[in-house]
This record gives structure tokens, C-alpha cells and sequence, in this order.
């Protein structure tokens, strides 16, 4: 293989890597900004 | 609240600026290497990955000592998402390094070279330490068992850093030695390189805290409703 296709694989497996781990951690953000809306919610209803 | 998000929107902005930069400047702006021709490209993210993994296994080590002093459990999340990232270009470190060497060396690995055998213990260390905490049943002891871990950890830090320097064998020295001292350009563009990743970090590290905190609020909420 010529040094360019390592080249190309080292930089994609780099912006890959940090753009799905920017992407994994931005949908746990929103999972868990809406279980908490949710739990809020049902924990308000009972006492009310 | 409103400050923290705008502070995120900053770094995040500074982040995204700099990597473009950095992008140009390693595969546009800087020549190819003399002996190593268009392969050394990989260098400059190379050594940002390192770099940001050293960064955050201190950050660790700091707030593990921190939470150790204090048991204020807020230092425990900022050491264990720090943790977390490190892992991260830790072993985006290797794979990148392991990249390079084939063409360079042609091997993908030297079991021989002491800082390549030094960083994989310093990257199982820190999956020891995610696997512990993941087993640990108590919030306190989770928290206990990582501090004590992620001091571990970090004694793998200098032998890592210092390995190619004391011992010079296969890895290069780059930034100490006359051989290997890098032309204006290509130094600079590692630079930028390198303060692109410590952005990228500290913005992932703020995010990575958010959700720990927000996981941490969810099972405050989930008590009082039990109680």
C-alpha cells in the first residue's frame, strides 16, 4: 500500500472517531434532558 | 447556565477554526519529509491525540487527589469523563502511531520499544479503571477505587513522555533531539494542531461532565420519588 492510502485511513479513523464520540455524547445529552423533563413531570403530578 | 453554554459555543467555535487550520497546514501548507515523505503527515495528529491523552489522564489524577481531600463527589465526574476521553485518544494515539510505523518500520507494532509497551499499559490501566468502576457498587466506593486508579495510572504518564528520550529506541524524538528537530513550518503547524485537540477536549469535557451530572439528577430524582 502507498504511504498516501495510510494517510487517508489515519485521518479518517481519526475524524471518525472524534465525530462519533461528539455524537454519541450529544444524543445521551438530549435521552437524558428528557428523561429528567419526564421524571419532573410525574414527580410534580404526584404531588400535586 | 446561560454562561456555560455560551462558554461551550466558544470553545466549541474555537475548536472548529482551528481544526480546519490545523487540517490545511498538515496536509497543504507543510512539505512533505525529507526521509519520510507524505507519511509523516499523520505525525501532527499523532502527537495532538498523545498529547490530549496525557492532558486528560492528569486531569484525572488531579481531581482524583482533589475528591480524595475533599470526598466532594463532583471531582469524581470530572476525573472519571476525563478518564474517558483520554481513553479515547489514547487509543486513537496507538492506532495512528501503529499507522505510521507500517510503512516506516514495516510492522505495525515493535513489542521491544519501551514507550510503545509503556503507553498500551497506560491505555490498559485507564480500561481497568472504567471496568472497576463500572463493577463498583457504591457511588462512594466508585468513586474511591477511581481515584486510587487513576493515580495509578498517571505514574505511566512521565515513563511514556520520558521512554524515547532516556531509553531512544525505535519511536522518534522529534521535539528534543537535533536529528529529528522539526523545520519552522511543520512546528508550527503542529502547534495549531495541538491547540486544536486541547479545545476539542476541554469542549468534550464539558459535555461529558454535563451527562454524568444529568445522570447523576435522575437518580436523585428517581430516590425522592421512591422516598
Amino acid at each position: 500500500m502507498s504511504d498516501l492510502i495510510y494517510l487517508y485511513i489515519t485521518y479518517t479513523i481519526i475524524w471518525a472517531g472524534v465525530f462519533l464520540y461528539i455524537i454519541k455524547l450529544h444524543m445521551a445529552q438530549r435521552r437524558l434532558k428528557k428523561e429528567i423533563e419526564m421524571l419532573r413531570e410525574i414527580l410534580n403530578g404526584k404531588k400535586s | 447556565m446561560v454562561l456555560k453554554n455560551n462558554l461551550k459555543v466558544v470553545i466549541l467555535g474555537l475548536t472548529v477554526i482551528l481544526t480546519i487550520i490545523s487540517i490545511y497546514l498538515a496536509l497543504i501548507y507543510t512539505p512533505s519529509h525529507e526521509t519520510m515523505g507524505d507519511i509523516q503527515r499523520i505525525f501532527y495528529f499523532h502527537v495532538s491525540s498523545a498529547w490530549v491523552s496525557y492532558l486528560a489522564f492528569g486531569v484525572t489524577f488531579v481531581a482524583g487527589l482533589i475528591y480524595l481531600k475533599s470526598r466532594d463527589l463532583k471531582w469524581d465526574t470530572i476525573a472519571f469523563s476525563s478518564a474517558e476521553i483520554g481513553i479515547i485518544f489514547c487509543t486513537l494515539g496507538i492506532i495512528t502511531g501503529s499507522l505510521w510505523a507500517k510503512p516506516v518500520w514495516d510492522v505495525f507494532w515493535r513489542w521491544e520499544d519501551i514507550k510503545l509497551f509503556i503507553t498500551l499499559v497506560l491505555w490498559l490501566v485507564f480500561i481497568a479503571y472504567l471496568a472497576l468502576r463500572a463493577n463498583a457498587k457504591s457511588r462512594t466506593s466508585k468513586a474511591n477505587l477511581s481515584a486510587v486508579f487513576g493515580i495509578i495510572g498517571f505514574i505511566c504518564i512521565p515513563l511514556s513522555f520520558g521512554a524515547n528520550r532516556i531509553w531512544q529506541q525505535y519511536h522518534p524524538t522529534i521535539l528534543a533531539s537535533q536529528e529529528g528537530s522539526l523545520q519552522a513550518s511543520m512546528a508550527f503547524a503542529l502547534i495549531v494542531a495541538v491547540f486544536a485537540f486541547t479545545f476539542l477536549y476541554i469542549y468534550l469535557l464539558l459535555v461529558k461532565v454535563d451527562v454524568e451530572r444529568m445522570k447523576e439528577t435522575i437518580d436523585e430524582i428517581k430516590q425522592q420519588a421512591g422516598g
